[in-house]
């Protein structure tokens, strides 16, 4: 199947190709058959009621669940089957929804150590004194990402102590000391007030200018729908509908599975 | 930079105290407390390479504490091997036994890996035990040779036949692996371990190799504990199981956990204070081991970080406080 691509024009170069993924936990498909291409430089948002699977499609993208079937491609390589560590040196890089930094290091180290992932294995070179200066490059890198997301001045302290909304922001900055080309942020306003709402708009729009692809798990459609391009809708483990925020809107599907059909309820 | 900056004083000034203090007092019973606890000392730093660290909790120190042990006495008493060539086999063999359970156990989370390491250490034991041929079983071994004297050019030999004198060898063993330590905590590895130690599928997301990271961090651990029962052995020239028991694993677990988890310091601190201590409670004579329990209980209950540790905060508050006085 790789690489035997017919001639003529190539297929349009998706950054992301994911083809009938699906997991299933016991009799369970939480994740049916799942499919999306994302070009490069695009934005997508992924929407669905609670328990749609959305999560779930983020930690069989970034390798912390394994599929049960299904095909991802990443810039034409298939991923499917890898460590998360791989995939992360893959140039594909994950937020968590329920924020999961290094709780005990301050805010730089946990994104210092994030930027080791462009670092030789550091169980191969941790003995040669001459690696100790080449580490230094990688501070300076996390210093200016933590001014990307503006928490230098919260460099120092333990990333436990930082509030709500600096912690999102800094697991943006540490997924981007991986150097992706695929940024997967999960509930990235999850929680937060308007003024910092608007902060992590502005941040996801810089992100995107500097070249990365996006895809965002979102609840709070006031936020989603201004940024993205196109919108893919789950519901019960199934994609029900994609498209541009305007057509979704629009999809009776989608509205039924927010609102709920009036034969829904009445089964209900 | 990459770890917290650290004053260099007091570890010039506890390295002081270490070096003069024992022939200062003049007594060889001192000495001799001090070869213990700076065993103690090393089998603390190793665990705290495991624990501290990467977050790895291991029940089976005691284990390759004597696996050392036994390694390095076998070798020199059947083979005629000297000292130093035991003293790195049994380094080598404890690596390689943390290497070997470090592979069939290390994606065992948290306890489950304890209980796992549990099971090695009462394994090794009972094999020490039986295997009569080899260790003497029960009675163990006895005529542990002590090392050779050092011949280093330019200067006289040196000894190792007083309590004083081999003391200073354990303490240069103990120096060396805290200069590891210090390493690995303040290199790229140990931020790596102790992002594992903190959320190792966040770790793994961003690239950081775990797995590979926590057995090595096992391994090396074991390494310590190796070398610290090889010292042991050639230096008490009797060993028998009941030295590596897992008492003994107990003993170093909370010699950390006192000392100060994840810091450098605190395990030295630990596993010396934790030597002296009953000593000095000799004094309440039966009591002795009552009181010990319970200055243990609050010591962990008013110092979560340890001895190490709350000396650290204390330093903060100080420092504040001559900052704030500042005009």
């Amino acid at each position: 199947m790789a690489g035997a691509r017919p001639g003529g024009p190539a297929v349009s170069a998706s950054l992301l190709e994911v083809r009938g993924l699906s997991r299933w936990f016991g009799g369970l498909a939480a994740v049916q058959g799942f499919e999306i291409a994302v070009a490069e430089g695009q934005i997508v948002g992924l929407i669905g009621p609670n328990g749609a699977g959305k999560t779930t499609i983020f930690n069989l993208l970034s390798g912390t669940l394994r599929p049960s079937a299904g095909e991802v491609r990443l810039a034409g390589a298939s991923i499917v089957g890898r460590a998360p560590e791989a995939i992360a040196r893959l140039g594909l890089a994950r937020t968590f929804q329920d924020l999961r930094l290094f709780r005990r290091l301050t805010a730089r180290e946990n994104v210092v150590v994030a930027a080791f992932c462009r670092a030789p294995n550091s169980l191969v070179s941790w003995t040669f004194p001459r690696h100790q200066k080449g580490l230094a490059g990688f501070a300076r890198q996390a210093e200016e990402l933590l001014e990307f997301v503006g928490l230098t001045d919260k460099a120092g302290d333990l990333a436990m102590y930082l509030s709500h909304g600096q912690q999102r922001r800094l697991e943006v900055a540490r997924a981007l000391a991986t150097g992706p080309r695929l940024l997967l942020l999960d509930e990235p306003a999850g929680g937060l007030g308007r003024m910092e709402s608007e902060i992590m708009t502005r941040l996801i729009q810089r992100i995107r200018a500097s070249g990365v692809t996006l895809v965002l798990i979102e609840h709070n459609m006031h936020f989603l729908m201004p940024l993205v391009d196109r919108v893919a809708v789950m519901n019960f483990g199934r994609k029900i509908a994609e498209g541009t925020p305007a057509a979704i809107r629009e999809d009776p599907e989608v509205v039924a599975a927010y609102l709920g059909t009036a034969q829904a309820r009445a089964r209900a | 930079m990459l770890a917290e900056s650290s004053h260099r004083w007091p570890w010039l000034l506890l390295l002081a105290v270490a070096v003069v203090g024992p022939p200062l007092t003049g007594e060889p019973y001192v000495a001799h407390l001090m070869v213990l606890g700076s065993l103690s000392a090393l089998l603390a730093v190793g665990l705290n390479v495991a624990l501290g660290f990467a977050g790895l909790f291991s029940f089976a120190q005691g284990a390759f504490y004597g696996i050392g042990a036994y390694v390095s006495a076998l070798l020199v008493l059947s083979s005629g091997a000297g000292f130093w060539t035991a003293f790195l086999a049994a380094g080598v063999a404890a690596g390689l036994a943390g290497l070997l359970l470090g592979l069939l156990t290390i994606r065992l989370g948290g306890h489950y890996l304890a209980i796992a390491t549990f099971a090695f250490q009462e394994i090794v034991i009972v094999v020490i035990r039986n295997w009569d041929s080899v260790t003497k079983g029960p009675l163990g071994l006895s005529g542990v040779p002590g090392p050779a004297p050092l011949a280093l050019p330019g200067l006289p030999p040196l000894e190792f036949q007083s309590e004083l004198a081999y003391y200073y060898l354990a303490l240069a063993v103990l120096v060396l692996a805290v200069a590891v330590s210090w390493r690995l905590r303040t290199s790229q590895i140990g931020l790596e371990l102790l992002a594992v130690r903190d959320d190792e599928v966040a770790a793994r997301a961003m690239g950081v190799r775990a797995v590979q990271l926590k057995i090595f961090a096992f391994s090396a651990s074991a390494v310590l504990a190796g070398l610290a029962g090889s010292l042991f052995a050639h230096y008490v020239k009797n060993v028998s199981p009941e030295s590596f028991a897992v008492a003994t694993s107990f003993a170093v677990l909370v010699s950390v956990l006192v000392g100060g988890l994840g810091t450098i310091m605190g395990p030295v601190l630990g596993g010396i204070a934790l030597t002296f201590l009953p000593e000095y409670l000799r004094v309440f004579q039966e009591h002795r081991f009552t009181i010990y329990g319970a200055l243990l209980i609050v010591v962990v209950i008013a110092l979560p970080g340890g001895v190490a540790g709350g000396l650290q905060t204390l330093a903060r508050r100080w420092r504040a406080r001559a900052q704030a006085a500042r005009p």
